[in-house]
């Protein structure tokens, strides 16, 4: 469970966030309206402890990640997959490559079990036989799925997305609600989606908030059974 | 003003050396990637080190003989070139040539993956960007230098012995004599020794400013600009600290 508590951010003069609150249940997945430059990355990087806010608390069922060692931030990152809204993908690897870096650098798996896991992972995101391709290879589509992919290898209880549809064509951005409505009913994934697209909004999150002025207010709960 | 941005400039880079020094890291993660840097760092730069070593062979010869012969016994041309080039053109100049391909180089690189969001996806996927991006970069830094200024060394002592020789007609014996019987072993370790702290500072300040980089592709130019600048005005601070320290 995640529970944002009353962060505040300003950069310089302006009020980015004035006191936001809410909670992520498990298994649920929360997701954040609102209009472009009205804060939503800034408060998924608060919350994902790339950013430190100006006051607030987060927790991570029931740590707070304000009070956390350096070293629990990463140890905490592990349990976290981020997906970027530009991939962020590092741009001297190749898919493969960037999928198996996490793995690499966190685990003392086999080479053999890295590579069941990758190929699983590619499997799922549907980029079988792409792995030797590089990000400049790749269309914006296509990266946002190994962006995916790569959020997905330590198989994090938590997903966060940054805008995972923004640009994409309609076929690529139904594909990829397809996969993240998978990974919360199939693989009980809890996450944060921000996001200004409505229509997504409401096939992803079983709340939805509405991000203006710093301040944040719920302005749709689906029903369970819809959301189901 | 001026100064307390300067201040809290050294602040974080002490920090940034301090993040990127003492955290706790495995050789059998890092070994790829310090070799890379190694060839990335030497290899990459041997070219450039090449034809900037026979310039400095030719020039030291030149120059010391134009301000030596008549004035002082000939043999002192070789006692002048081999020590010039082994304390201070050696890895002076090395420095530079790697301050100017590799710090920019890591500044780019590394403030390229700030804009782009790559440093913020390599935390948010358990990895530490100082031991994953800084560190390699650092030690192979301080693996590559004192190995180019070796190569800059012997490319540049040969050229000036051959400059001597056919071009200002000193004799082999009298250069030789030189060379070799006021040849000590400290200047050589001694431009060795500054050659390890030139890497440090070519390295950690390339990566320092790649780190620092704020904005789009002109903070990214603005990274690369301060990391040479600033490299190439350490490596003067230190190399006139050294010559008060050790070669008075």
């Amino acid at each position: 469970m995640i529970k944002v508590c009353d962060i505040h951010k300003s950069f310089g003069d302006l009020i980015v966030l004035d006191g936001v609150s809410f909670e992520v249940g498990d298994e649920e997945i929360v997701v954040i309206l609102g209009p472009s430059g009205t804060g939503k990355t800034v408060l998924l990087k608060i919350i994902a402890g790339l950013i430190k806010p100006d006051a607030g608390k987060v927790f991570f069922d029931g740590q707070c990640l304000q009070e956390m060692r350096p070293a629990e931030i990463y140890e905490l990152r592990k349990r976290i997959g981020f997906v970027f809204q530009g991939s962020a993908l590092l741009d001297s690897l190749t898919v493969y490559e960037n999928i198996k870096l996490t793995l690499e650098e966190n685990t003392n798996w086999q080479l053999a079990r890295q590579e069941e896991r990758i190929n699983r992972i590619l499997e799922v995101i549907g980029l079988t036989g792409k792995e030797k391709l590089l990000p400049k290879d790749l269309s914006g589509g296509m990266m946002k799925l190994v962006a995916i992919g790569r959020a997905l290898a330590l198989d994090p209880p938590y997903l966060f997305y940054d805008e995972p549809t923004v640009g994409l064509d309609p076929i690529m951005k139904a594909r990829i609600t397809e996969l993240i409505v998978t990974f919360r009913d199939s693989y009980q994934k809890s996450g944060i989606v921000v996001t200004h697209d409505l229509d997504a909004a409401r096939k992803l999150g079983s709340k939805i908030y509405m991000l203006k002025l710093g301040k944040i207010a719920e302005i749709e709960t689906i029903e369970k059974e819809k959301y189901e | 003003m001026c100064f307390k941005h300067l201040g809290q400039g050294i602040v974080q880079y002490w920090l940034f050396i301090a993040h990127s020094l003492f955290i706790p890291w495995q050789l059998r993660k890092t070994f790829k990637r310090l070799v890379d840097q190694i060839f990335e760092i030497g290899i990459g730069a041997l070219p450039m080190v090449l034809v900037m070593a026979i310039f400095v062979g030719l020039t030291t010869a030149i120059q010391t003989a134009y301000q030596t012969l008549g004035i002082v016994p000939k043999y002192f041309l070789g006692i002048a070139i081999g020590r010039m080039i082994l304390i201070e053109f050696g890895p002076v100049f090395t420095a530079f040539v790697v301050a100017g391909k590799s710090a920019s180089a890591m500044a780019a690189e590394i403030g390229t993956m700030r804009v782009t969001e790559q440093i913020d996806a390599l935390a948010m996927m358990g990895i530490n960007p100082y031991r994953y991006l800084c560190l390699p970069r650092i030690l192979g830094a301080l693996v590559a230098l004192p190995l180019l200024v070796i190569f800059t060394e012997f490319i540049a002592i040969v050229t000036a012995i051959l400059t001597s020789i056919y071009l200002l007609k000193v004799s082999y014996s009298d250069l030789t004599y030189g060379l070799i019987h006021h040849f000590r072993l400290n200047d050589l370790v001694g431009g060795l020794v500054k050659a390890l702290f030139f890497a440090f500072l070519i390295a950690t300040t390339g990566c320092f400013f790649g780190l620092q980089t704020t904005g789009g592709a002109k903070g990214v130019g603005q990274a690369v600009t301060r990391a040479v600048v600033t490299s190439l005005i350490l490596i003067f601070a230190f190399d006139f600290i050294n010559a008060l320290l050790f070669f008075q």
